[in-house]
């Protein structure tokens, strides 16, 4: 199928991909995106393919059919926690028997930060490097976990603990999560790997 | 080789019973894999030293989570450890791909008694998965239409079996993680409990 596209299209189509990368998706991926775009013949017919392939919802849906990899920029504990907890070749502040540990602590205790704010289960884990059987690391993504379910859900009840818990592990709160009332968090991603992007990407941003 | 299809309840003895070539042909394993078996199959050497670890080590109840993206061959590697195992041991077992068991558990909407209609040879079949076979291979799992539905019985079934020490191994493009994340905090336990193997 042969394809013309307009120089108002092709501007669209860089700053789309451009986003993509500077969100820390490989060129592999973005290939890998693109051929899926276009094996699918609904997105592939569409009007305009370029803006098809420039919605987020678009986006989404062929980031839940490949295999993400996210280049070198990453942190390496995000880097940690998408490929399941396998160090590899990763460099990270704390021994190989610790991995095992924080494997199970994030998800027994952490899935409902770890899918909206990736880069707080980070930071509590960075804060407690070398001191990781100390009662306040469990207490503050417990914390954390629970101050988020508490916009996400219907669920009353006093978050103050919480509130001051986290205060006290010093961990930096976006706004929206410092708020009294319920309010809208950050969309939860369907994997750990969109996720990771989705914060990358907004922090590009702002 | 063919058997009789029972269309009565059988009890777990019963179906450990029969023999080996009987224990198979009840496994119905897509004849498309006829050919696949351990000896003819290329996988990636330290994910299949992985594999022959947990099927030397097998005992009732182990499950296993092979997980990796579409097209690494987990279903083919999934259906080579239940040929192997009710082969060889007397042990029962079923091959059912997650959007067809959903399938099945609508089709069970319309009958009084939760039996599969007569379209089905074996009414009691979702009965026999849920809590009778040793070794249920659940395949595709994530590919199914995301739905409150299926979600929580796929959930379900995941934490009855293995809260009832019955094998399952789970097939899937979906990393434990995000797993966890689809199927809610109903799996957890069980997930976090399987060993889990990256096929690739």
């Amino acid at each position: 199928m042969a394809c013309s596209y307009s120089l108002q299209d092709m501007n669209i189509l860089r700053r789309s991909i451009r986003l993509l990368l500077d969100g820390g998706l490989t060129r592999t991926t973005v290939r890998q995106m693109i051929d899926k775009f276009f094996s699918n013949d609904k997105f592939a017919s569409a009007d305009s393919p370029v803006l098809m392939f420039s919605s987020k919802s678009v986006q989404e849906t062929l980031m839940n059919s490949v295999e993400i990899s996210l280049d070198d920029g990453t942190n390496p504990i995000m880097m940690f926690m998408l490929n399941d907890f396998t160090r590899g070749s990763l460099e990270l502040p704390w021994g190989n028997s610790d991995d095992e540990m924080l494997k199970e602590t994030v998800m027994m205790r952490g899935m409902d930060i770890c899918y909206r704010y990736p880069e707080l289960m980070v930071e509590v884990i960075e804060k407690f490097v070398g001191d990781f059987e100390n009662p306040w690391f469990l207490t503050t993504i417990d914390s954390l976990n629970s101050l988020v379910r508490w916009h996400i859900t219907d669920e009353e009840g006093d978050h103050s603990t919480d509130w001051l818990n986290i205060l006290q592990s010093e961990i930096e709160l976006p706004s929206e999560l410092r708020s009294n009332k319920k309010t809208k968090l950050r969309q939860a991603s369907d994997n750990i790997a969109s996720a990771i992007y989705t914060y990358r990407r907004l922090t590009r941003i702002r | 080789m063919s058997f009789t299809i029972p269309t009565d309840w059988k009890s777990v003895n019963w179906w450990r019973n029969r023999s080996p070539e009987e224990r198979f042909f009840h496994t119905k394993i897509p004849t498309r894999w006829d050919n696949f078996n351990f000896d003819t199959m290329t996988i990636d050497p330290a994910c299949s030293q992985e594999i022959t670890t947990w099927l030397k080590e097998y005992t009732l109840g182990k499950n296993l989570f092979l997980h990796g993206r579409t097209g690494v061959g987990k279903s083919v590697i999934g259906q080579a450890l239940l040929k192997r195992l009710v082969l060889n041991k007397p042990l029962s077992g079923r091959f059912v791909s997650s959007d067809r068991y959903i399938e099945m558990l609508k089709d069970t909407f319309e009958s009084d008694s939760g039996l599969l209609p007569e379209m089905y040879s074996m009414p009691y079949l979702l009965k026999y998965i849920s809590g009778v076979f040793d070794i249920v291979i659940l395949d595709g799992v994530g590919q199914e239409r995301e739905t409150e539905f299926s979600v929580h019985e796929i959930g379900s079934l995941i934490r009855r079996r293995y809260e009832d020490s019955r094998s399952t191994i789970i097939t899937t493009s979906l990393a434990p993680m995000d797993f966890i994340r689809r199927y809610g905090d109903r799996v957890k336990v069980a997930v976090m409990d399987m060993e889990k193997i990256k096929v690739s």
